[in-house]
């Protein structure tokens, strides 16, 4: 449904190009969740931001392609990054992150609802609106009077579920959630990622889920992409990531995270992603990696396919490097 | 002389909200009894969600708010006793770090400045010169250089390094205690050890306790000796920590455990999201009950009673003693084994 | 970051000039500007009289300088105590709240009620003309030391919330060094451009009033200029440098304060934005 080839898309700032998305490239397709990891600053927001159509100066797409196909009255229709934006709520919508100061303080949440509803949608009559939104929200479990509510007088939990609930009810063909549950507590965040699978799994619309958090990742997505400095390192099933990582970096966000009963000794990740203004050369991830050898400085690694659908841009998994562990086996 | 570094008696606070003349009192805390032992030093984790109490409870222990009624005690003096541990004395004594590491330190000001306005205010260096080397020790025990943070101003660190900075500044003058209020959590979960393991290392160093407040359950079982846990202002379960989290007594406990998102284990239930949540703290009865799948009568009528399971560890629940009223010690054949 | 810069730059510049006529050449005046007739009257503007001279034999050059000099004076006299007394008012009602926080507040919302100008003019004209300079500045601080005070104290008052000030407490600082190090940093811009402002309405306010009368009649001003000058028919009877003069004046400094005012709120707004950045 959107295939990204090599994107590269830079902020223009007076420093320097902030080179946040650089060389990105996969496909997202139907009926699936998605998922985007890394850590902070390694673009994975701009990259949703991307997803979204949302190119706004000093963002912009410096080289690669961007593809979209939508389902439309006569069949497939074929969009490019800037014909999103007409589409916004109906063919893909955004879950902000940060409940707070998304929704409009001195509106009342059921006129959200109205102002999120597209000029060219076919039903434009209130009445209407708000009882299949009523009713939208009675299937999601919210309270309706919720609707005549201000943001103000909702908990964060209940002001993301809204969220949720705005950027789902015209049964978009891609959401994109940019870390939903990050500021809210552990119960209410599985209620939150719990309701968004099941509305995948009823709409069968693709979800796609940016989160720092690998737990997260681990619980709802079908696949996962783990981002580290402008590009994507690890991608493949869920299931093959978490039991075969790949990357050194992915390795190590697995390990990071501590588990209830599980007592062993746990390290965070030393040092800070480079800075995307003067990316170094070769593999970025190099300055941080144990196994790091002399090619990874000035070789940037390739994007391959290691198992079936499951790829990894790093040396480690070049051909001869592989066949001598192979041959040491 | 106590025997306890913390003690916290019938800890009790009440807001209002809503207005002074129709507004209701909603009870942020009700009648917490926490302790810390002197002799060895421990860190406690408090956790709960938002609305548990326990972010109050940190401002309370930090003397940011008063309590409305019960004591709280540090070395067997009342913080809230005009005669004792004032001002600087309790600066000497219990230290914070706060959750937001952006928002601990002025945007105007560059960093450091609040490490030597520690040191020289605090009495830990009597001029400009012991306190750089002071200030130099404290960030090379949390692993930074001092050279590389002289001078730059907060929006130059991550926020990661401006915690580490935080927990360098109450180090100054070797507290006996340092409140944590949810540190890790605007942290990215694969950078949380970092701080985490920071503590484990400086409680055997400098031999000082934490209160660690959180709503991190794996984190809290990582780093802490006990844990207390906390449902709408009450301590619904507390004692050591691997216990708890292996072998929970309390529902709630097993809610917050099946929640979290831990790599290896799927998650099952759907859960259902609390209503009104004024309702819950205004429960003349069981707060949790309302989404407790264990509930019986008796939990929506009465308060239940604080239950011995062990000598370390009690928990706030009709369920431990078969919904009998009026006792106070569990029955044995349920007292949790480890499988 | 440009756009306010030339703000600024040509705004000091202005107030500069204005500073230099008012600050300096006072002092180089040859006549009195208290004295009628030490020149002879109705000339027009020349090499020896710059901008002529009026009705009363006054050089209206130097008469221009005089008036500047005391009009700055009012306007910063007036200024400086307000805002000092407007700052201190608010950071302690902000930063203490309870009782200090409502007693000064209800004293500040007095003052911003009740309209300055009335009771400016009824107090002007009880005292027919011999209202010192002195006693105008203190109402005109009466009633301007309330507005940075407010808001002063809402700054305050959000800024009491904020965690660095509990870092700061945590530190060993003590209240003063709170109020000082980690609040007024953030006050400073805002009350600059807050100084200046008030600058502009002294003056105004003080002007207004000489215009009609009401002022001080000892020492000129550049309102009680414009009065004198309408009072001897300047205007009818197209005697332009006399009238023309100190309007010419006023137009001018007020839009070098104007520009300083809008231009230093542009800039510390456009820093705060990058700062972000």
């Amino acid at each position: 449904m959107l295939k990204l080839t090599d994107l590269r898309a830079y902020y223009k700032t007076p420093k320097g190009e902030i080179q946040a998305v650089d060389g990105v490239s996969f496909d997202i397709r139907e009926n699936e969740i998605l998922g985007i990891a890394g850590e902070s600053g390694c673009g994975k927001s701009t990259l949703l931001k991307l997803l979204y159509g949302y190119l706004q100066p000093p963002l912009r797409i410096v080289s690669g392609s961007f593809e979209a196909e939508m389902q439309g009255d006569g069949g497939k229709v074929r969009l490019g990054i800037e014909d999103l934006r007409k589409h916004w709520w109906k063919f893909i919508s955004y879950v902000p992150q940060g409940s707070m100061s998304v929704l409009n303080p001195v509106v009342r949440i059921e006129n959200q609802f109205f102002d999120a509803v597209p000029k060219d949608y076919e039903i434009q009559d209130r009445t209407i609106i708000r009882d299949r939104v009523a009713g939208y929200l009675k299937e999601l479990e919210l309270p309706v009077e919720v609707l005549k509510a201000y943001p103000h007088q909702l908990s964060g939990g209940m002001k993301q579920r809204i969220l949720v609930a705005l950027g789902t009810f015209l049964h978009p063909e891609i959401v994109l959630a940019d870390e939903p549950t990050t500021a809210l507590d552990v119960v209410v965040q599985k209620g939150i990622l719990l309701m968004l699978t099941e509305l995948q799994k009823r709409m069968k619309n693709t979800l796609v889920i940016v989160s720092h958090d690998l737990g997260v990742h681990y619980q709802v997505t079908h696949r996962l992409a783990i981002m580290y400095a402008g590009k994507i390192v690890e991608l493949g099933p869920t299931e093959a990531i978490f039991s075969r990582p790949l990357h050194p970096y992915t390795q190590m966000l697995i390990q990071a995270l501590p588990r209830v009963g599980d007592q062993s000794v746990r390290s965070g990740i030393s040092g800070r992603p480079p800075s995307l203004l003067r990316p170094p050369e070769g593999c970025r991830f190099a300055a941080r990696c144990p196994f790091v050898m002399d090619r990874c400085r000035t070789i940037e690694p390739a994007f391959v396919e290691i198992e079936p659908d499951h790829f990894v841009a790093c040396h480690l998994h070049d051909a001869d490097i592989a066949l001598s562990k192979g041959a040491a086996l | 002389m106590s025997n306890y570094l913390l003690e916290c008696r019938n800890v009790t606070k009440e807001f209002r909200i809503g207005g002074m003349i129709f507004g209701t009192k909603l009870r942020a805390l009700d009648n917490v009894d926490l302790t810390l032992d002197k002799d060895k030093p421990s860190i406690l984790s408090v956790v709960g969600e938002s609305g548990s109490g326990k972010t109050t409870l940190a401002k309370i222990l930090l003397k940011l708010h008063h309590p409305t009624s019960g004591e709280i005690l540090i070395d067997g003096k009342n913080i809230f006793d005009k005669s004792s541990l004032q001002g600087r004395d309790y600066y000497r004594f219990v230290q914070p770090i706060f959750q937001n590491p952006f928002e601990t330190f002025s945007a105007r000001k560059p960093v450091d400045t609040y490490l030597f306005d520690t040191a020289l205010a605090l009495g830990v260096a009597r001029n400009k010169q012991e306190a750089r080397d002071k200030v130099a020790e404290v960030l090379a025990s949390v692993g930074l250089d001092v050279n590389n943070i002289a001078g730059k101003y907060p929006n130059q660190f991550s926020g990661g390094e401006l915690q580490r900075i935080s927990v360098a500044r109450g180090l100054i003058p070797r507290p006996k205690l340092i409140v944590a209020d949810e540190p890790v959590s605007m942290i990215d979960a694969s950078l949380r050890m970092n701080i985490v393991n920071l503590f484990l290392e400086l409680k055997e160093k400098f031999q000082v306790s934490f209160i660690y407040i959180t709503h991190d359950l794996s984190t809290a079982y990582y780093v802490s000796d006990a844990i207390a846990i906390m449902y709408r202002g009450n301590v619904v379960e507390q004692g050591p920590s691997d216990e708890i989290l292996t072998n929970p007594v309390h529902p709630y406990t097993e809610l917050l455990l099946s929640s979290v998102p831990t790599v290896g284990k799927k998650w099952v239930q759907e859960v259902k999201a609390p209503e009104m949540e004024l309702k819950e703290y205004q429960a003349a009865a069981c707060k949790f009950a309302a989404r407790c799948p264990y509930a019986q009568p008796i939990c929506r009528e009465t308060k239940p009673p604080m239950v011995t399971i062990s000598p370390e560890r009690e928990a706030l629940c009709y369920k431990p003693v078969d919904y009998q009223p009026g006792v106070t010690t569990i029955a044995p054949e349920k007292i949790p084994t480890t499988p | 970051m440009p756009k306010s810069n030339n703000r600024i730059r040509i705004g000091l510049f202005v107030l500069a000039v204005f500073l230099i006529i008012g600050g300096i050449l006072p002092f180089f005046s040859p006549y009195d500007p208290r004295s009628w007739n030490v020149v002879p009257r109705n000339l027009q503007p020349s090499a020896e009289h710059l901008f002529g001279t009026n009705n009363l034999g006054q050089d209206t050059f130097w008469l221009l300088t005089a008036a500047v000099r005391n009009s700055l004076l009012i306007g910063l006299v007036v200024a400086a105590f307000a805002t000092i007394i407007g700052v201190m008012a608010g950071l302690t009602a902000g930063f203490l709240g309870g009782i200090p926080d409502r007693v000064i507040t209800l004293i500040m919302d007095v003052f911003i009620v009740v309209p300055s100008l009335p009771i400016l003019i009824l107090m002007a004209s009880l005292l027919q003309g011999r209202a010192s300079i002195w006693m105008i500045c203190l109402v005109l601080i009466l009633f301007n030391w309330p507005w940075p005070a407010r808001q002063v104290r809402s700054i305050a008052l959000s800024m009491r919330e904020r965690e660095f000030i509990n870092t700061a407490r945590f530190s060993g600082s003590s209240t003063f060094k709170i109020i000082t190090r980690e609040i007024l940093p953030y006050l400073f811009a805002w009350a600059l451009a807050n100084f200046v402002n008030t600058v502009l309405v002294a003056i105004a306010t003080e002007s207004g009033l000489a215009v009609i009368g009401l002022s001080s009649a000892e020492q000129t001003t550049l309102g009680s200029m414009i009065y004198w000058a309408l009072q001897h028919q300047a205007l009818l009877g197209a005697r332009w440098w006399w009238i023309g003069t100190p309007v010419v004046a006023i137009v001018f400094l007020f839009v070098g304060l104007f520009l300083v005012t809008t231009g230093v709120s542009e800039l510390s707004a456009e820093r705060r934005g990058q700062q972000y950045a």
